[in-house]
């Protein structure tokens, strides 16, 4: 149903006119995020320039009844930033680094300034936001927030929830509040903290206060190469167990090493089963003894063959080639679908034979891209476009994937949020009263589920696109 | 059920004592009880105050995932020894030497420590929490697992809130390797200046010529007249003492210590009445102050945080009680950290944001007010 055009003329007159697109073309790139699979038209998007049209916009919606969304750089991979009709309240103008304090080290930002515009500009002060998701480009702090995003380096740095001291928030009856504050740490409960990987289902940030951390003075980056996955994974928890914490320890399989290779010539191997690249940040000393630990874990875990990276071009080629790789896919493939699970990281090797077999049952090829150290496995799913259950079924296998994931111990995802994506199968993660107990909060401060309808909980009265359930497990609502 | 020597007829507690449930499923009984009763259990000003030290299972510990996950009654030294014993380490040091039992310091608002400003507080360690909502049913978020950002993360509601949104009876916690044993250095001197010196000058980031931060972690303390910093590194002490003899001090000597640090508790010997919190650009002008005031206090720099205690002996309360409300003035936080401080502290002017979301939080999970009321309300 489209919006009604008094709506409309109201968000015009909050944001300007030209700042509120309606047109087809123009919302067509607003159908989906960086999950192409899951689509929904909105009914309009606005581009808001302060946390006060942020409020004025929401207030219109409510008094018009009428869903929004907040959306960043719309990179996320679980469907969060899309909505079916309603307003698409996207915040890349809102991009500003309002102000770094590099002694008292933190930063104020508004919610569309990406990662990298960020450390560009604390780099200059020896400092950085230590989350770095593999999107860092284009990804927004905003969007870090809602999704509590990770990346390669929270193996020792942590996640965002680690790194964000306070925040500007519009709940969704258009009241704004600044929460936590720049201290550097802080004791008690924290609203600001809770909020962080809600996915933007309680309330809108619109400015942040992060923590900066010193750059690392040095770092060694060294690669691992297996003839078998298991020599591999098993190398993963050797390390860890030798008292070495990497600052990044990250794993890729054969069919994404062909990838890269096709496509960048990062120099992995192409016939390695999988490679292990391991960061070690920090002070020289230190870190040389690490590196000659890990050197003989590697080694004694089946290593066919170990390399540090000589020079700083090394390092970079190496770390583009494991950013990339899935990006890379798209030159051996028309299609893929990224899946994101997590087990205890002693399964590894489980989770692994698990996600080749299922490929295998699907007659699916399956990449692999795994933060190993935080037992963060992302499987990439290969299909064919043209297959019109092509789609179908790389869902499907996902699915097994992530029930594979949870008979494990493990979670249905690890940084990239439920979403719509995955909505169907978290009530197979936490019981009705577990599942009641969030929507309760919900619900308190999001009545009505104006604020991003549908996402993370199933839905009352729809089916669920996941197909895996069909409405809210019993006893989840009071 | 109860340690209490005076029981009423139906076996409670007279109100004001505690309730000490054998087992997990008791915890949920007796909510539901309380409920019948019109009685409230947890928060310090509830009818009945929560005493989870039987809960002391150890749920789930695989080492090599490097997540334990316990009950609430364990204390957080018998957590230390379990991890550390597999050489896994949980980087919280706690006020009162780890002797208490988690559900005590989840429950409190008193878990920095010299470590915080590096490794966080007790919540950036938690990855999942179990509590009992306000129907006596087990509610749980998080996973044991290192990464997880399925649904809702409850930890960052429950813990410090004073049992007032429910008792947490489970944890998982995410370790780290055990690091290399620490060094630390100290320096002493007469005054607080020569030691301010030496820790902002560690903290001068000369990347990438320089050698980065090679310190962990600072402490500075004004105990029995004496101001002493102590630094905690990971290299060995032959260098750490090279830098110590090499550091600016005017007053005071160097020395290397080569055992492992003593834990937060065990060596700390102030009991803190109040904690200040400003920017830490700022710590060099509040200590001068309070060296002048002659406060005893021990101050973690890196965080901006200055606990003050031993006020009993001190004379010129008034003093102290202006320059407070000077801090509070210009943006500091001054908070209570017991319950009868012995200084009038400055009247916050409004509730912060975050205690009025809290309060509305506690009205959304427990609208009968069951577990009594916030501490944040009180404030």
């Amino acid at each position: 149903m489209p919006i009604h055009p008094s709506l409309i003329r109201k968000l015009r007159r909050i944001v300007g006119r030209k700042q509120v697109e309606t047109g087809p073309a123009e919302l067509l790139v607003y159908e989906s995020d960086g999950l192409r699979l899951h689509t929904a038209r909105p009914g309009c998007v606005v581009y808001p320039a302060s946390t006060d049209e942020v409020s004025q916009l929401v207030k219109a919606c409510c008094q018009a009844g009428v869903p929004f969304v907040p959306r960043g750089a719309g990179t996320g991979l679980s469907g969060g930033a899309i909505s079916d009709g309603g307003v698409i309240i996207q915040l890349s103008r809102m991009n500003r680094v309002l102000a770094i304090h590099p002694d008292d080290r933190y930063a104020v930002v508004q919610t569309g300034v990406t990662n990298n515009d960020l450390s560009l500009q604390t780099r200059a002060y020896g400092l950085e936001f230590a989350p770095d998701p593999s999107s860092g480009v284009s990804c927004t702090i905003g969007g870090n927030v809602a999704e509590d995003a990770g990346g390669p380096h929270t193996l020792k740095y942590g996640v965002t929830h680690n790194h964000v001291l306070g925040q500007t928030v519009v709940f969704p009856d258009g009241e704004t509040a600044t929460l936590g504050g720049p201290f550097p740490v802080s004791t008690g409960p924290s609203f600001s903290s809770f909020l962080i990987g809600t996915e933007g289902t309680i309330a809108i940030t619109t400015e942040i206060i992060v923590r900066l951390v010193p750059v690392p003075p040095a770092v060694i980056t060294m690669l691992a190469i297996y003839s078998k996955v298991a020599d591999a994974t098993d190398a993963v928890s050797g390390i860890l167990a030798a008292g070495v914490l990497p600052a990044a320890l990250e794993m890729i399989d054969n069919l994404c090493i062909q990838a890269v290779e096709a496509h960048l010539k990062a120099g992995f191997p192409t016939d390695a089963a999988a490679v292990l690249l391991i960061e070690l940040d920090g002070e020289e000393t230190l870190m040389k003894r690490d590196a000659e630990t890990v050197a003989r874990v590697c080694r004694e875990q089946g290593a066919a063959a170990f390399y540090t990276a000589e020079t700083e071009e090394e390092r970079l080629r190496l770390w583009q080639g494991r950013k990339h790789a899935a990006g890379a896919l798209g030159k051996i493939t028309h299609a893929f679908y990224t899946n994101d699970g997590v087990v205890p990281r002693s399964r590894l090797t489980d989770i692994f034979q698990a996600i080749y077999r299922i490929g295998d049952e699907y007659g699916l090829r399956i990449g692999n891209i795994c933060h190993a150290g935080d037992g963060v496995i992302h499987p990439q799913i290969l299909f064919d476009s043209d297959d019109p259950r092509g789609s179908e079924r790389a869902m499907a296998c996902s699915r097994d994937i992530l029930l594979a994931c949870l008979e494990m111990g493990g979670s249905i995802t690890g940084e990239h949020g439920v979403g719509v994506e995955k909505r169907g199968y978290i009530h197979r993660m936490y019981s009705a009263a577990d599942l009641a107990h969030m929507i309760r909060l919900r619900d308190g401060f999001n009545p009505g589920d104006h604020l991003n309808p549908g996402k993370i909980f199933p839905s009352d009265n729809k089916d669920d696109e996941t197909g895996s359930v069909t409405s809210i497990p019993s006893g989840a609502r009071e | 059920m109860t340690k209490e020597p005076s029981l009423t007829s139906s076996g409670w507690p007279d109100p004001g004592g505690t309730l000490q449930p054998r087992e997990r499923s008791q915890v949920g009984e007796l909510i539901i009880q309380a409920r019948s009763r019109q009685v409230t259990i947890g928060s310090p000003q509830a009818t009945y105050r929560w005493d989870l030290s039987r809960l002391d299972r150890v749920v789930s510990f695989h080492a090599p995932d490097m997540i334990l996950t316990v009950e609430t009654g364990l204390t957080l030294n018998a957590v230390k020894d379990i991890v550390e014993a597999e050489k896994l380490w949980l980087p919280l040091d706690m006020p009162g030497g780890g002797e208490r039992s988690l559900a005590e310091y989840l429950s409190g608002d008193d878990s920095l420590s010299w470590l915080s400003h590096r490794y966080g507080t007790v919540r950036d360690w938690i990855v999942g929490l179990t509590a009992l909502d306000d129907r006596g049913r087990e509610v749980t978020s998080g996973a044991r697992v290192v990464k997880n950002v399925a649904g809702y993360q409850l930890a960052p509601l429950y813990i410090g809130a004073g049992d007032a949104l429910g008792p947490i009876v489970e944890v998982s916690f995410r370790l780290l390797p055990l690091p290399v044993p620490a060094t630390v250095v100290w320096w002493q001197a007469d005054n607080p200046d020569p030691l301010v010196a030496i820790w902002q000058q560690s903290r001068r980031i000369s990347h990438p010529s320089g050698r980065g931060e090679p310190w962990e972690a600072f402490r500075l303390e004004h105990l029995d007249g004496q101001w002493r910093l102590d630094g905690l590194t990971r290299f060995p002490p032959e260098t750490a003492a090279a830098w110590g003899s090499s550091a600016v001090v005017e007053s005071g000597e160097a020395v290397a210590e080569t055992d492992a640090p003593p834990r937060e508790g065990q060596k700390n010997a102030l009991q803190s009445d109040i904690r200040i919190q400003v920017f830490p650009t700022q710590v060099p002008e509040l200590l001068a102050s309070l060296h002048s005031l002659g406060v005893e206090l021990t101050c973690y720099p890196a965080a901006g945080v200055v606990q003050v205690g031993r006020l009993d002996g001190l004379k010129e309360r008034s003093d102290l009680e202006s320059f407070l409300a000077a801090v509070a003035d210009k943006g500091g936080r001054v908070q209570p950290m017991t319950a009868d401080v012995p200084v009038k502290l400055p009247a916050p002017t409004s509730l912060s944001a975050d205690r009025v979301l809290m309060t509305r939080v506690k009205r959304i999970l427990d609208p009968e007010g069951i577990f009594g009321l916030l501490p944040v309300e009180q404030w």
